[in-house]
Formats: C-alpha cells, structure tokens, sequence
C-alpha cells in the first residue's frame, strides 16, 4: 500500500514539473492528465474511492481533452509560441507518452487492488449523498448557480471573440 | 494506511511546482496549467484532513472544489482564445505591451 503511495506520489511529482517544461503545449497538458490520473490512484488508496472516480471522469478525462481541443483550436501548440520556432523536443514528448502509460498502469494496479473495498466501502455513497443533500444542501444549490453563471460567463467570452473576428 | 504528514508533504511539492509556474511561465496555457496543479495539491490537502479526522464535510468540500475547478478551466479556456483572435499571442508579456496600441 506505502509502496504503491510513494510510486503515485513520485509520478505525480514527475508529470506537475513536466507540465510546466514540456516545449509543446499539448505535451504539457497530457503530462498535466498523467498528473491528475497519479491524484486520483492516491484518493483511491486514501480510501476516497467516490472523489477518486469523480477526479478520474472530470479532471483526467474531460478537463484535459477540453484543453487540449482548446490548444488545437487556435493552434497555439508551441509554449515559444509567436516567436520563433526552436521544434519540439523529442526527449521531452517520449517522457510525457511513458509517463502517462506508466500513470495508467499503477492507476489501474491500483483500482483492481481496491476493487473489493470499492465494493463493501466503509463510507458508503448513501452517506455521502444524504451528508450533500441533508446538512450541505444549500451549498449545493449555490455551487449549481455558481457553476450555470461560470458557464453562461465562458459563453459570453465567447460570442465577444467572435464579435472580434467578425471586426 | 498511509500517514497523514507523507500525504501533506506530496501536497506541499506540488503547491510549489504550482506556484513556480505560476510566478515564472508567461504562456497561458502554462498558466491554466499551474491552476490546476496548485488546485489539485489544495484538494489532497483537504482529503487528508478529511481521513484524519474521519468526517464526511471534507469529500464535500472536495467535491465542490472539483465542480469550480472544471468550471474555472473553462472560463480560462474562453479568455485565451478571446485573446488569441484579439491579440494574436497567448503570451502574457507580449498582451500587456499590445494592451495600449
């Protein structure tokens, strides 16, 4: 269990400061995915097997493809992007592409190992949801407003940089 | 079942790598990056406390965190592309110089 951790929490490590320095933007946010997929193996044997799933659904999975849909979109690939272009390092991309293997890997190590507590687990998901829905219900209303003007907010961005193009 | 003081120091590294990029990265995907990292290294925080202390109130908290975050990075997403089309760059020092013409 302490073994599997210390993997996690060194993958976890590798892949944070590999996303800051990769040269290609969509490099970096693959290596940002293996981080979130090593955060997520360490609340799974944290015993937090609910947040763990709901970090490997929202961050690992669509949290990175929106991003890098995003960089695709406007072709802003190179992190020396609008100078000039220095090429993309290939020591740097084959790191991300094992990292992100390895990640899955101890991840997936790490599910099977926990599958019969995910099971028969000591919180189970009633007491998580009457806990949300009992003492922190209004916090989940407020989160459900705040989060519908965060999106309407991201549209109106939008529409105003297509204003810009249309200029 | 692993300690609480290792689960905080995993999430004191990554506060710094968050931090670094941070302060030191000029492109905004870079930027958005660090977010999320220093995100992340707040939401292990939280979980810890949450097992150490056996409560249910931290996985919400948690939860909650999750929902604004992915919220968050849509929001950033919407701004660097509103200001590629408008400036050309995502670059912030190149924006700032561009501000005034």
């Amino acid at each position: 269990m302490e073994i599997a951790y210390y993997v996690l929490a060194v993958l976890a490590i590798i892949s944070a400061i590999l996303a800051l320095e990769a040269r290609d933007n969509i490099y970096a946010v693959l290596a940002l995915g293996s981080m979130m997929l090593d955060v997520a193996g360490i609340f799974i044997l944290m015993e937090s097997y609910f947040l763990g799933l709901i970090q490997l659904i929202v961050y690992a999975g669509t949290v990175v493809i929106l991003m890098i849909i995003a960089i695709m979109l406007i072709k802003a690939t190179s992190m020396t992007e609008g100078y000039e272009h220095i090429g993309s390092d290939l020591k740097y991309e084959i790191t991300t592409i094992i990292l992100v293997l390895v990640s899955l890997v101890a991840v997936g190590i790490t599910i099977v190992s926990k599958y019969e507590a995910l099971k028969f687990s000591e919180i189970p998901l009633s007491t998580l949801g009457a806990t949300l829905f009992g003492a922190y219900w209004i916090v989940f209303v407020l989160v459900m407003f705040l989060v519908g003007a965060i999106i309407g907010g991201a549209f109106t961005i939008l529409s105003m940089a297509e204003e810009v193009k249309k200029e | 079942m692993i300690g609480t003081p290792e689960i905080l120091i995993l999430s004191l590294i990554l506060l710094f790598v968050g931090i670094y990029g941070l302060t030191a990265k000029k492109n905004l995907v870079r930027v958005l990056i660090s977010i999320e990292i220093l995100i992340n290294a707040s939401l292990i925080n939280i979980v810890a406390f949450s097992g150490a202390l056996n409560s249910t109130s931290g996985l919400i908290l948690a939860l909650v965190g999750i929902a604004i975050a992915a919220a968050e990075t849509t929001v950033g997403l919407a701004i660097m592309i509103l200001l590629k089309k408008e400036f050309g760059t995502i670059d912030t020092t190149k924006i700032s110089s561009l501000r005034g013409e």
